[in-house]
């Protein structure tokens, strides 16, 4: 106990020995920090949006007006009993109509148009919705059966809808691996860093430390002290690092929500609700590199 | 206390230092190690405190066969050798006080033992008066007797010195050696590795002469020879 506060004193010492070494160090890590921070930031809202769009997919079955009740019914229980089918819901004649009129309430002309024709112009439809996007083709091909053929018109939009979202999710695939890529340079660079800096406060050090040698100070407290500076360094660079990317989402958090309008949620609040999820990996991630790397120096530098 | 079997160390470049030393050293002796410049009297010290490792015979501190001394042992032993070199390694920002109470710091005495012991270490090499002075604010002599102090924090049963008088001139050289005597006193084994002829002479006691890492001479009251 006594040499482990020991050596936290002396780490102390490397640190404010080396005042400018140190500064230069934790300036550095604390831009790795920061920077992988956002990459995972955005990489966690890319996620959240592209989960909202994806729930919120879903395909119409258009009936030609000759279809029963009876028939459509059928074909809704046999689609549900598709494994791949999350849920049908059924939109008759009468309910499309009455969501048409209050979508398009107080205009004069669609009313009038509406009396003119005199008959419900809307189809009935189901709505599908899928378990996994990838899914929809194979369950739009039950329709391929002649017994529905005839009754059915599929979703035109459909198409187009699967493309964007497929595209959407191709999208966030790059963005996570170019963020990966990202963070392994960064990592890269503050592993180089924190070598560095530990290999010249050895060497520094190296009065103090032959002494030590020589005088029969334990092979672990002389290494102690460098491991635990580089923990001084990440847990610095961690703290600023982490207030700076607090204080950009309080600032910004209107501006992200005006970015992700139309999203059914906030990035802002997201990411404050899950801070630690979110930025403790990358947190983390830095304060075990920082000294894998000073006891990759240790052992390179300090022969004990 | 100390013993060599047939002790060989060969650096690289078969570069052979030592050839098949064997002496024994008894507890409370007093034994100068002389030899010419190159003739193995340094690689001994460092064989002692296991800083190199003989390429082959056996050596033994006390019961202690340290001929393959673990890594982790290694501290354990230098606790209980205390060793000085020529260069005398001080601290220049620490003072007289802070550079003896380091060897006590690194090895996890507590604060009331360090109160304790640095001044007693500084009272039996005569500095207790300069305590708070730095080094460079102190004659050679006095420097090394700062180290000498410091080797000694640890109540070590053995004393090596390296040329501890090598930069010295010949009164801080007999003051030193006045030291080595007085720490002899206590029951402590010194070993003093030198090149002084005169010291050698003056000292009436054992010596052991090393020529190209072979010992050729072992007096019991012995003489310079080379
Ligand atoms: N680390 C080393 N690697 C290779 N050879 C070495 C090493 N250290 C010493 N030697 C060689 O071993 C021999 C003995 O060296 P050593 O330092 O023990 O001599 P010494 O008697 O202490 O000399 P001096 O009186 O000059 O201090 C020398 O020939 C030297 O060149
Ligand atoms: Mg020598």
């Amino acid at each position: 106990m006594l040499a482990f506060f020991r050596a936290i004193t002396f780490a102390a010492q490397n640190f404010w020995r080396n005042i400018w070494l140190s500064i230069v160090t934790v300036v550095i890590l604390t831009l790795v920090v920061f920077f992988i921070s956002v990459l995972f930031g955005v990489r966690t809202t890319a996620d959240h949006a592209l989960a909202d769009v994806r729930s919120r997919v879903d395909i119409s079955m258009f009936f030609v007006p000759e279809a029963t009740e009876a028939e459509i019914f059928e074909l809704q229980s046999r689609l549900e009993r598709l494994p791949e089918v999350a849920s049908v819901a059924y939109v008759s004649k009468d309910d499309a109509l009455a969501a048409f009129r209050e979508e398009n309430a107080g205009d004069e002309r669609i009313e009038s148009a509406l009396e003119a024709v005199g008959v419900n112009p809307l189809q009935a439809s189901l709505v599908i919705k899928a378990k996994e996007l990838e899914q929809y083709p194979q369950i739009l091909s039950v329709v391929n059966d002649p017994v529905y053929e005839k009754l059915v018109e599929q979703d035109r939009a459909a198409d187009a809808k699967i493309t964007f979202i497929q595209d959407f999710s191709r999208f966030t695939r790059n963005l996570s691996r170019i963020g990966l890529w990202l963070t392994i340079v960064f990592s890269l660079i503050a592993v180089l860093v924190v070598f560095n800096t530990i290999r010249l406060t050895i060497h520094a050090y190296n009065r103090e430390i032959s002494i030590m040698k020589l005088v029969g100070a334990s092979n672990a407290f002389i290494r102690a002290p460098f491991l635990i500076e580089s923990v001084f360094y990440a847990l610095i660079a961690i703290a600023i690092a982490l207030g700076v990317v607090w204080l950009v989402l309080f600032v910004s958090a209107d501006f992200l929500d005006r970015l992700f309008e139309g999203f059914d949620f906030s990035v802002a609040s997201t990411l404050w609700s899950q801070f630690f999820t979110v930025f403790g990996p990358p947190a983390l991630l830095m304060l075990l590199l920082s000294m894998v790397s000073s006891a990759a120096a240790v052992g390179r530098y300090l022969r004990v | 206390m100390i013993r060599f079997e047939k002790v060989t160390k060969v650096y690289e470049h078969q570069q052979t230092a030592l050839d098949r030393v064997s002496f024994e050293i008894a507890a409370g002796e007093f034994v100068s190690i002389v030899g010419q410049s190159g003739s193995g009297k340094t690689t001994l010290v460092r064989l002692i405190i296991a800083e190199e490792h003989p390429s082959s015979g056996t050596m033994t501190i006390g019961d202690w066969d340290i001929t393959h001394i673990k890594h982790s042992e290694v501290p354990t032993l230098r606790r209980q050798i205390g060793v000085v070199f020529q260069d005398f390694k001080l601290l220049p920002t620490k003072t007289v006080f802070e550079n003896v109470a380091f060897a006590l710091e690194v090895s996890a005495a507590p604060q009331h033992v360090i109160k304790r012991i640095v001044p007693k270490v500084l009272k039996i090499v005569g500095l207790e008066e300069k305590q708070d002075r730095f080094p460079g604010r102190l004659s050679g002599g006095e420097q090394q007797r700062v180290v000498i102090a410091r080797a000694l924090v640890h109540r070590p049963k053995i004393f090596v010195a390296d040329e501890p008088t090598g930069n010295l001139d010949a009164i801080n050289a007999d003051e030193i050696i006045d030291l080595l005597k007085r720490i002899n006193g206590f029951g402590t084994t010194v070993v003093l590795v030198t090149h002084n002829k005169e010291i050698v002479n003056k000292l009436r006691k054992r010596v052991i002469t090393l020529d190209h890492g072979v010992i050729v001479s072992d007096q019991k009251s012995g003489k310079y020879l080379l």
